[in-house]
């Protein structure tokens, strides 16, 4: 009752404690209803009691008269008593108070006091009384009939009087019961209205919010959690239930906002997991692919390692060959090493025959230079001689023709001596080309007769290199057969592999069913949060 | 590699051999010899039917002087450069103790210096007893031309060269004029300083 502060008094009240009081008011009035009902009632006996005391009269004036009359006759009667009880009884009915109701039990009773208006007429009664018991005496004192009749005419009277008092109090009585029905029957009907006013405000207190309530949880078991939070307009015990439904329609939409965040996330995941899983068996069939394509290769490896072990046995053995060819080639080289240099040498001889022929050559042109010169020098004289002939004009005539033949012969001689020297140029040119070749050849049997060196040693080299290579050869025939061993543990544990793969595969199917069913499973869920409007 | 060296020395042996056949050329040679011999001795008598001239190079050019108005040739082995005279005055030269001035052509024709290292002929032209030699490249033979043949260039052309020139052959034969050459002022001084001398 945190807001209890903020209703009125009424609406701060538990419902509890509002029925309690209705029950109250109630029993307030029922109780009420009872006293006055017991008042009435008690009223209604000392209304019997003044009856039976008044009408008690009559009978005791009566009893007056027969005890006179029988003192009369000589019978001893209390007349007095019976006076002073009638006496008595008129002073407690005009005054009210204590009475003798039983003069044999002594039991007594508490009389109210008379109206007015019957204290009028118990007046005359009492009037009456003091008549009667004048005319008792009277007639007790003569003893005479007539008194006897005016004692029983006073008697009469008496007896009227108090016949009247009982009408008259019972009328009163009469009177006073209606008005206490009246009385009565109002207040009932009064207490009924209020009654009914205030049940049907409390019954509309508790009916209208949970017909609220009842309407606002029929929407959210419809799933929309968007209707408003209900008004709480009390503190009792159905404010307690609004803000409880309250409390459940927030936390219902937390919960629902959650589970739909939840809920695309889980989709999201069922997704991204079937994705993955599908990736995965897509890897898985290309490890499977993979594997399949190792373990041809490494069979296909074993194969070729077989054939390398073969080879190297085969190549082994022709290294040893070689080996011993090697000898047979080092043996050849050293004789080309040999005849290499039989072959310098006979160039080198060769070599000194054509310097000189070459200088034998320089020789013939030295003289064949002098013989030119000869030749000039025979054109000179010719031509002096012909001039000398020019001089000597007819006697020259033949002398000319003698100095024309002499230029035509050193003309002669000149370009023989110059064809000459041609042919020796030639030569000249053929013999440097002769050395330079020679020169070469000496230079190529030089480079010859290293390089058989340089083969030789390389021939050596080339054997030890040999029989390394059989040992090489040997030691890699051993390794192939281990190395064929290992492979055929790898194969083993492709095929394992495989195997692995395989049931990686049928796992990875399975995972990806089941990613798909949770996907299902998240779409589904979303459609059913789809009902829930937010 | 010595076998090839062998064929290819043999190749050059076997060359050197056909060119060498003394046996071929000699033939050919006395052939040549035999035909020139069997041509009419008229042939050498062509300076009756014109002017003797002796053709002589000088530069790239051929060059003709009339063979009757020469002394002498010879190679000019050494001469000596006088000083204080003209280009074309070459030196003079000793001819069997006698000093003769030489003069050199190609300055006097404008034609390029020749190598100096060359050989050189000089030819003696004779001067009323005064012999003036002539430095030629090279001498060539003697040839007859007729003078009605030659070609006489323009007078009108005022350079030195054409001043020496009697006539052009139809062979390209300059023939030169030696009296015109000999008339030359260095020439005349020349004489009369030698006159003095001798």
């Amino acid at each position: 009752m945190t807001n209890a502060a903020q209703y009125s008094l009424w609406k701060s009240l538990k419902l509890r404690r509002k029925l309690f009081l209705v029950a109250m008011a109630f029993n307030l009035v029922l109780a009420g209803l009872i006293v006055f009902n017991v008042m009435v009632l008690r009223g209604q006996t000392q209304v019997s009691l003044t009856t039976d005391m008044a009408a008690r009269q009559r009978m005791l004036s009566q009893k007056f008269a027969k005890e006179v009359v029988l003192a009369n006759g000589g019978v001893t009667q209390d007349a007095q008593a019976t006076m002073k009880l009638m006496r008595d009884s008129l002073t407690a009915l005009t005054e009210g108070g204590d009475v003798v109701i039983n003069p044999d039990t002594g039991a007594r009773g508490e009389l109210p006091p008379a109206p007015a208006e019957i204290r009028g007429r118990l007046a005359d009664q009492a009037a009456l009384l003091r008549q009667y018991e004048t005319a008792a005496a009277v007639y007790l004192e003569g003893r005479r009939p007539e008194k006897l009749k005016d004692m029983l005419a006073v008697q009469t009277q008496l007896s009227e009087s108090a016949e009247t008092v009982v009408a008259m109090v019972t009328s009163a009585a009469a009177a006073g019961i209606r008005l206490m029905i009246v009385l009565e029957v109002v207040a009932g009907l009064v207490a009924a209205a209020i009654g009914m006013l205030i049940s049907n405000l409390i019954a509309r207190e508790i009916a209208d919010p949970l017909a609220a309530c009842s309407v606002a949880a029929r929407k959210v078991a419809e799933g929309d959690l968007r209707i408003e939070p209900l008004e709480v307009r009390s503190a009792d015990e159905l404010a307690v239930l609004q803000e409880s439904f309250n409390a459940m329609l927030g936390s219902q939409r937390d919960i629902t906002l959650q589970i739909r965040t939840v809920c695309d996330s889980l989709t999201g995941s069922a997704a991204a997991i079937l994705s993955s899983a599908q990736e995965q068996a897509a890897g898985t069939k290309q490890q499977a692919a993979a594997v399949q394509q190792i373990t041809t290769t490494v069979e296909e490896i074993s194969l070729s390692g077989k054939q390398v072990a073969e080879r190297s046995r085969q190549v082994a053995g022709t290294a040893e060959a070689v080996a011993s060819s090697g000898v047979a080639g080092l043996h050849a080289v050293r004789e080309a090493s040999a005849g290499m240099e039989a072959i310098r040498e006979q160039t080198e001889t060769v070599a000194e025959n054509i310097i000189t022929l070459s200088e034998r050559t320089q020789a013939v042109g030295e003289i064949i230079a002098t013989v030119n010169e000869i030749a000039e020098q025979s054109n000179l004289v010719a031509l002096n001689a012909a001039i000398e002939a020019a001089d000597a004009r007819e006697q020259g005539r033949r002398f000319s023709v003698v100095a024309n033949e002499i230029k035509n012969l050193a003309d002669q001689a000149k370009e023989a001596t110059s064809q000459v020297r041609g042919i020796l140029e030639q030569t000249q040119k053929g013999i440097n080309t002769s050395v330079m070749l020679t020169e070469e050849a000496l230079k190529r049997v030089e480079s010859g007769r290293e390089k058989s060196t340089l083969s030789e040693q390389v021939i050596r080299q080339m054997s030890d290199n040999i029989q390394d290579s059989a040992h090489a050869f040997q030691q890699i025939v051993g390794a192939t057969n281990q190395q064929q061993i290992g492979l055929e543990q790898v194969t083993q544990a492709l095929h394992e592999i495989r195997q692995a793969s395989q049931q990686t595969a049928v796992t990875t199917a399975q995972l990806e069913r089941a990613s798909l069913d949770i996907s299902q499973l998240g779409h589904k869920l979303a459609r059913t949060l789809e009902k829930f409007r937010l | 590699m010595r076998r090839d060296v062998l064929d290819r020395l043999h190749a050059r042996l076997g060359r050197v051999d056909g060119v060498g056949a003394s046996a071929h050329f000699a033939e050919a040679l006395l052939r040549a010899r035999a035909r020139r011999l069997a041509m009419p001795r008229d042939g050498g008598g062509g300076a009756v039917a014109g002017k003797a001239l002796l053709c002589c190079r000088i530069a790239a050019e051929r060059y003709g002087l009339a063979l009757d108005e020469l002394s002498e040739v010879m190679e000019l082995e050494s001469w000596t450069p006088v000083p204080g005279q003209p280009q074309y005055l070459l030196g003079v030269t000793n001819l069997r103790g006698e000093i003769r001035p030489v003069l050199d052509l190609h300055a006097l024709l404008g034609l390029p210096a020749p190598d100096a290292g060359a050989r050189a002929w000089v030819i003696f032209a004779d001067s009323g007893g005064s012999e003036v030699g002539l430095r030629v490249d090279a001498l060539e033979s003697i040839a007859a031309v007729d003078a009605g043949s030659l070609t006489v260039p323009a007078d009108t052309g005022n350079g030195l060269p054409q001043r020496f020139v009697a006539g052009i052959g139809s062979d390209g034969l300059i023939v030169l004029d030696i009296g015109k050459i000999l008339a030359l002022d260095v020439l005349q001084d020349r004489r009369v300083d030698a006159r003095h001398v001798s």
